[in-house]
């Protein structure tokens, strides 16, 4: 794109984090002529900065004049998920249709959703983020979905304010298979203290007395609870079972995205890939489920999760 | 000349380059054009000249770690 001729200086240019200083900043990265097609939002802002201008000239605009930009493409849909629940495919599903615009994971909603500062204003950088993150990168765009990190579930009261009209897909899988993986490779939010315990309803003393069994059920847990507590009209939930056949029959539907054949045909393509190293067809073997359960994990289970579980497959 | 403070002008010069870039969009098409470092590097410290900005290849690349740093750094 060339940037001489378009009617915007930001035009070409992606936020990819903000800076909590005394005036808070946005910090842009020029992406132009990527699509955002990697499994994660940082893997394609890392594939831009191998670029020298990318790397050494990216720009800060003060976050409190970002919902002064000309407006982005409207969410169609957000995906929440537990994790290690093929959230990732679903929006490679999505992803592999160029007219969609599919974030996963971006960092700079992270970053806004992490903020401690008066609601009104979290609603008000959130819509200003996540429409900066729309702006039309092809022309053609018909779709914008963000898969969001799982602890972003907690946050679902901050997001639906923003957002009280754009539908969501709440995912989610049997939690002694969840945790089996998250024991094997933790994501962030099992780790204790990489994300304020507050947010998970928990307080710095009590973890880190908690046997690790406890610490990631109880997060677990709090990640359903929130989904359970914000359910309404706008809301589709989908167990692990059902995927990815339910990203054709309900998901596309749910966000009002119309998709012909060829596409469709695209979209099944990505799930024989392996949606977090698509270099790699996916296995059934890799994403083997509680055959490694200790009796400590099987135990927090039952006491933490399993009555919420029980209510989400009720659904 | 003390090497701290050196440092501290080469951080300020390239800065200043930085600024300038930003606000010409001529500058930054010509740069973006370019894709390998060595000859990203060597238009930089001639485009930084022509403004009257002294930059050496040294300079630059010390821009490129400080940077990298600052993204892989990002969790911290």
């Amino acid at each position: 794109m060339d940037l001489s001729a378009s009617p915007s200086p930001f035009d070409g240019w992606t936020p990819i984090r903000v800076h909590w200083r005394r005036e808070p900043a946005v910090e842009w990265c020029w992406t132009d002529g990527l699509s955002f097609d990697d499994p994660f939002f940082a893997q394609t802002i890392e594939r831009a900065l191998r670029r020298p201008f990318s790397l050494l000239f990216r720009r800060e605009t003060p976050l409190d004049t970002l919902d002064e930009l000309e407006p982005g493409l409207e969410p169609s849909g957000f995906v929440f998920h537990v994790s290690r629940c093929r959230s990732t495919l679903v929006a490679q599903m999505l992803a592999s249709v160029p007219q969609h615009l599919v974030l996963s994971e971006p960092i700079p909603v992270d970053h806004i959703l992490g903020a401690v500062a008066p609601e009104a204003d979290r609603v008000r950088w959130l819509r200003a983020m996540i429409s900066a993150l729309g702006r039309r990168r092809r022309g053609d765009e018909r779709g914008y979905v963000l898969k969001l990190d799982a602890w972003h579930t907690r946050h679902l009261a901050t997001i639906r304010r923003a957002f009280p009209s754009v539908p969501w897909v709440f995912l989610f899988r049997e939690p002694v298979e969840v945790l089996v993986s998250q024991l094997r490779h933790r994501g962030a939010q099992m780790v204790p203290g990489a994300i304020d315990p507050a947010v998970f309803e928990l307080d710095s003393d009590s973890i880190a007395r908690m046997p690790q069994e406890e610490y990631c059920a109880r997060v677990l847990a709090a990640i359903c609870r929130a989904a359970l507590e914000h359910r309404d009209e706008q809301a589709l939930f989908l167990d692990y079972r059902e995927l990815p056949g339910a990203v054709f029959e309900r998901v596309l539907g749910a966000f009002g995205l119309e998709c012909d054949a060829a596409e469709r045909a695209t979209m099944e393509a990505a799930t024989r890939l392996d949606a977090k190293n698509p270099v790699l067809p996916f296995t059934a073997v890799r994403d083997a489920g509680d055959g490694e359960a200790s009796y400590e994990l099987r135990q927090a289970v039952e006491r933490w999760v399993r009555p919420l579980y029980d209510e989400l497959l009720a659904c | 000349m003390n090497p701290e403070h050196a440092s501290t002008s080469t951080v300020e010069s390239f800065e200043a380059f930085r600024r300038l870039v930003l606000a010409e969009p001529a500058l930054q098409a010509r740069l973006r054009s370019i894709r390998e470092w060595p000859p990203f590097v060597d238009a930089v410290v001639d485009t930084a000249a022509q403004y009257g900005i002294t930059l050496t290849e040294a300079d630059v690349l010390a821009a490129r770690d400080a940077s990298r740093r600052s993204w892989l750094e990002r969790w911290i």
